[in-house]
């Protein structure tokens, strides 16, 4: 316990490149690295990864283990925590970080478990206590309407971050840094998941966590055909259509359009909140962007409180006239 | 199949955000007598998975649920729905604790249960948010997890989940007995009929003490915590909204895409 | 004492509140005050599914066997819902009164029937005089051979436009005493000689002008005995106000706690508008009229179920709840301001609903004066 040094991170992989999350993921683990004056590795497992660790260097690590065996090529849960679990013994990380995806959110509690040590996952923010050298974790609680800070005194302190809530460092070639090879020393006897099948739900037009404007819809909408307007909309806009979670719920838009706590987490450039209560579940969503527009019946509305423009009466009256406008402004 | 799902009574996450205070100088939510405790909505995901499975292949529903305080009428609840059993860790001891701890006595209630296929768990509670406990019980009982299930098959001795991911989802097999956690994707869950409310009435909750499970003091509650609450605190909402108004709804949309252009939002 | 529903009737409350919020939003109520039937068919059978059609009916006649206070328990939220449709009039106007009027033949007829969802009744009684007296009967039902002949014009009968079967009271024998001579009648809707219009109202739902032109009734829809309605439509009515109040309490609970959200999130001169003490006040004064109306809702359901002397309770309660559900909407349309009293806003339903629960089943003056005589006065 005495002697875990340094920063790890747990880095996912899409297109042979670290992930968004993983690049914002070696910039918060650069600044937490520095400020224990510690280093500042990254963790790459999976099948074909080898070109992986230089990518992982540029965007900040001093140093990569590599995990590299068929078995891994598709996250399974025994085989990953198994890995994680060798790699630490071996690193002996004073923190762990991951991202939280649907892999960190299924992989970091186990591992935590495993290791006899503590995780929090969903954080906002991390600092290091200089007094007592501990990571500070803050997560949203009471679903967004809080914020707690916490502590833990096993090791390696456990955390998976937030998409969007970390800054990646601009990738610099120049660096240089260490590649460890593990060997995974799996027993496929002890693997128990079997992936089956993976479905990637259709998505016409822009993706909802890239795109630059999105026109979000919530209970008021009251039923697919809404939601068509705000297509429409959208598409003016050059932008994505999200959606709380009630209308999922009720299945006017598909699961993979929420956004909020358990959805996606977004930060446009604006983001227009329509018929939005602004919940702090839904807010813990969209709240990281850069300028949001309401438009509601209730002036009272929670959203009102969070946005830089709004709008008080009936979007059945408001979009429409809005969406015609802006195409005559564009027009000219 | 025998099944077991874990439920937690909490504050209603519904209540309006009025009734909604914490206590700086002991870092807890401060109760509001207005606002009704309820179970975790994702737990009761998690009882209506087992009841959907129940449904279709028959079998015993035992719910398990830690706490202090708890209130009948809001913990009897699945039993009114079709579980068939209630057991109740309540005790001060086993209170105070993080996911680790909570987990560690929720495994050892569960070891006792005896033989079962399967156990639910809601992805995160509503007031923790921190989405372990289920991982954790699976850990400590060496069983295979799915997080974050919407769909559950179960297929001899194995069980197929549908898991939510960020693009769609991914469907994964395990042998049973396994642990999965649920989450809203599954669908809506079920109302009681009277007769169900009722029925409920003759299904008494067992009570189980620490003693009663066999558990290392040292590592239930407040005191097997690995984790410490350094401080809980409200954000501060003060950005001012800019009202965009006009004689009209129509006319009040015309002058909010007049001044988006004239920032340069749009 | 304990005052509290017990854990079964807390989780039927908890469970129906959840349900009718998913179920039962506002822009349905408002949507069924325009609709020319208004008993919304889905929500029909999803209570009937849930047995809450059947609630309080035996379960040997195809109900769940529920008690009054269960039906007070499932009442408030109804209240709280704004319910539209047939309940009021289907399952406990008329089909209370077939289960203590009715025999054993027409009870397990009609009330499975009713428990399923299948079929939807009412209860015309109120006529020009609509004081609830026995004399002001007088609509006349003549035995014509097998059959009973029937003229007269009944109003404010609840839902009658879509209702299968009418039950129809008239009087069969003139007598010294008003309330010996009265029948009740279960008459088809489509029968020949029956016109009907429906009211509009101020609180959406349909009460219709019933009139019977010499509308035959054959001898065997008798509900009960001839010349014998009287006592069991007393009983029926006092459930049926029982009822009433109790969804008054669950509206009254609603505007309340919307009104006292609002006073503590509204913004107005620097500070949110209930750290006034004015605003306080009436926030304090509707507490006290909701939970005076409750408790003496409470009550008088409770004397009913056991079965002791309730007529005075049940007066109170009415009367009382009556008048306290329309200070307490009142009140929050004060509170909530220029958002109360627009038809965008949810006050006006509950205040509507107020007024109109006030007119039926006897309002504040009606109780009052039974009151008196219960002092001998």
């Amino acid at each position: 316990m005495a002697d875990n040094k340094g920063v790890m991170v747990f880095i996912e992989v899409i297109d042979g490149k670290p992930t968004n999350i993983a690049q914002e993921l070696l910039g918060a683990g650069r600044k937490l690295a520095n400020d224990l004056t510690e280093e500042l590795s990254a963790l790459v497992v999976g099948s074909g990864m080898a070109n992986i660790a230089a990518e992982a260097i540029t965007f900040g690590a001093d140093k990569v283990y590599i995990v590299d065996a068929p078995l891994l090529k598709d996250y399974r849960t025994d085989a990953y925590v198994s890995v994680v679990d060798k790699v630490v013994k071996q690193a002996n990380p004073r923190i762990l970080l991951m991202g939280q995806t649907t892999i960190g959110r299924d992989l970091a509690p186990r591992a935590a478990c495993r290791m006899a040590t503590g995780a929090i996952l969903d954080c906002i923010a991390l600092e290091i206590d200089t007094a007592t050298k501990q990571l500070l974790m803050t997560k949203p609680v009471y679903g967004g309407n809080a914020r707690a800070i916490y502590t833990m005194e096993t090791l390696p302190q456990v955390a998976t971050v937030r998409a969007k809530a970390m800054t990646a460092l601009a990738p610099d070639s120049s660096r240089k840094g260490q590649v460890v090879v593990i060997d995974a020393g799996l027993d496929p006897a002890a693997i128990k998941t079997n992936v089956l099948q993976k479905v990637v739900a259709e998505t016409t037009g822009i993706k909802l966590e890239d795109a630059s404007v999105v026109v979000a819809g919530g209970r008021g909408i009251g039923g697919p055909e809404g939601f068509k307007q705000l297509e429409e909309l959208a598409k003016v806009l050059k932008g994505a259509v999200g959606a709380t979670r009630p209308p999922c719920d009720a299945g006017w838009v598909p699961d993979t359009v929420q956004i909020g706590l358990t959805g996606k987490i977004v930060s446009p450039y604006v983001y227009i909140a329509v018929a939005v209560s602004g919940a702090s579940q839904h807010m813990a969503g969209c709240s990281g962007s850069k300028n949001i527009i309401a438009i509601n019946r209730d002036a009272e509305a929670a959203i009102f409180k969070e946005a830089r423009f709004g709008v008080v009466g009936d979007w059945k009256k408001i979009i429409p006239a809005f969406e015609a406008k802006v195409r005559e402004l564009q027009s000219k | 199949m025998n099944m077991i799902v874990c439920i937690k009574q909490v504050l209603d996450p519904e209540a309006p955000l009025s009734s909604f205070r914490i206590d700086p100088a002991t870092n807890t939510l401060v109760p509001v007598t207005a606002v009704p405790f309820v179970i975790s909505p994702f737990d009761e995901q998690a009882v209506e998975a087992a009841l959907k499975i129940k449904d279709a292949k028959g079998g015993k529903i035992t719910v398990v649920s830690l706490g202090t305080n708890l209130l009948r009428d809001v913990v009897k609840k699945p039993l009114s729905l079709g579980a068939d059993e209630l057991i109740l860790l309540e005790d001060p001891a086993f209170i105070g604790g993080d996911s680790w701890s909570t987990a560690y006595a929720l495994a050892a209630a569960i070891k006792k249960v005896g033989q079962f296929d399967l156990i639910f768990c809601g992805r995160q509670a509503a007031d923790s948010d921190s989405g372990q406990v289920g991982a954790c019980i699976a850990e400590i009982l060496g069983l295979p997890q799915v997080t974050v299930a919407k769909k559950i098959e179960t297929v001899d001795g194995k069980v197929k989940v549908d898991k939510v991911t960020t693009d769609g989802y991914e469907v994964v097999e395990v042998p049973t007995p396994a642990l999965i956690t649920v989450s809203n994707e599954l669908g809506e869950v079920r109302f009681a009929t009277f007769k169900g409310t009722m029925a409920s009435k003759k299904k008494e909750p067992i009570i189980w003490k620490p003693a009663d499970i066999g558990v290392d003091p040292a590592k239930i509650g407040a005191a097997g915590r690995r984790t410490k609450t350094r401080k809980l605190f409200q954000p501060v909402r003060d950005s001012k909204c800019e009202i965009i108004k006009g004689e009209n709804d129509e006319d009040a949309a015309v002058n909010l895409a007049k001044k988006l252009v004239e920032v340069k939002l749009i | 004492m304990d005052f509290d529903f017990n854990d079964e009737q807390k989780m039927l409350q908890k469970g129906a509140r959840d349900f009718f919020e998913k179920e039962c939003p506002k822009s349905l109520v408002k949507k069924m005050a325009e609709d020319e039937k208004g008993n919304p068919p889905e929500l029909w059978q999803k209570m009937a599914q849930l047995g809450w059609l059947g609630l309080i009916y035996p379960e040997q006649y195809g109900g769940s066997g529920g008690n009054i206070i269960d039906l007070v328990a499932l009442e408030e939220e109804m209240g709280r819902a704004c319910l539209p449709g047939a309940f009021f009039s289907t399952v406990l106007l008329g089909g209370l009164f077939v289960l203590n009027a009715g025999s054993e033949e027409q009870k397990k007829d009609l009330l499975p029937k009713i428990a399923n969802g299948k079929v939807v009744l009412t209860l015309a009684l109120n006529e020009l005089n609509p004081n609830y007296e026995a004399a002001a009967i007088e609509a006349e039902a003549k035995i014509e051979k097998d059959d009973y002949v029937i003229s007269g014009t009944k109003l404010f009968v609840p839902d009658a436009h879509i209702a299968d079967y009418i039950i129809c009271i008239a009087r069969t024998k003139k007598s010294t005493k008003s309330e010996d001579g009265i029948t009740a009648f279960l008459v088809d809707r489509k029968s020949a000689g029956i016109n009907i219009t429906v009211l509009k109202t101020i609180a959406g739902d349909k009460l219709c002008e019933v009139a019977f032109d010499k509308v035959k009734v054959s001898k065997k829809n008798i509900v009960g005995k001839l010349d014998q309605a009287w006592v069991p439509l007393v009983k029926t009515l006092q459930q049926v106000t029982v009822a009433r109040c109790a969804e008054m309490v669950g509206g009254a609970q609603k505007a309340l706690e919307m009104a006292a959200d609002h006073a503590k999130k509204r913004v107005q001169f620097d500070r949110p508008i209930g750290t006034f003490q004015a605003i306080q006040h009436i926030i304090a004064n509707a507490m006290m009229d909701v939970d005076a109306s409750r408790f003496l809702t409470y009550e008088a359901a409770w004397k009913f179920g056991e079965g002791l002397q309730c007529a005075k309770e049940i007066a109170m309660a009415k009367g009382w709840t009556s008048e306290a559900y329309q200070r307490v909407t009142a009140a929050g349309e004060q509170v909530l301001g220029g958002i109360g009293y627009t038809t965008d806003g949810d006050m006006q339903l509950y205040y509507k609903r107020a007024k109109a629960a006030e007119l039926t089943l006897g309002d504040g003056r009606f109780q009052r004066e039974a009151l008196a005589k219960e002092l001998g006065m």
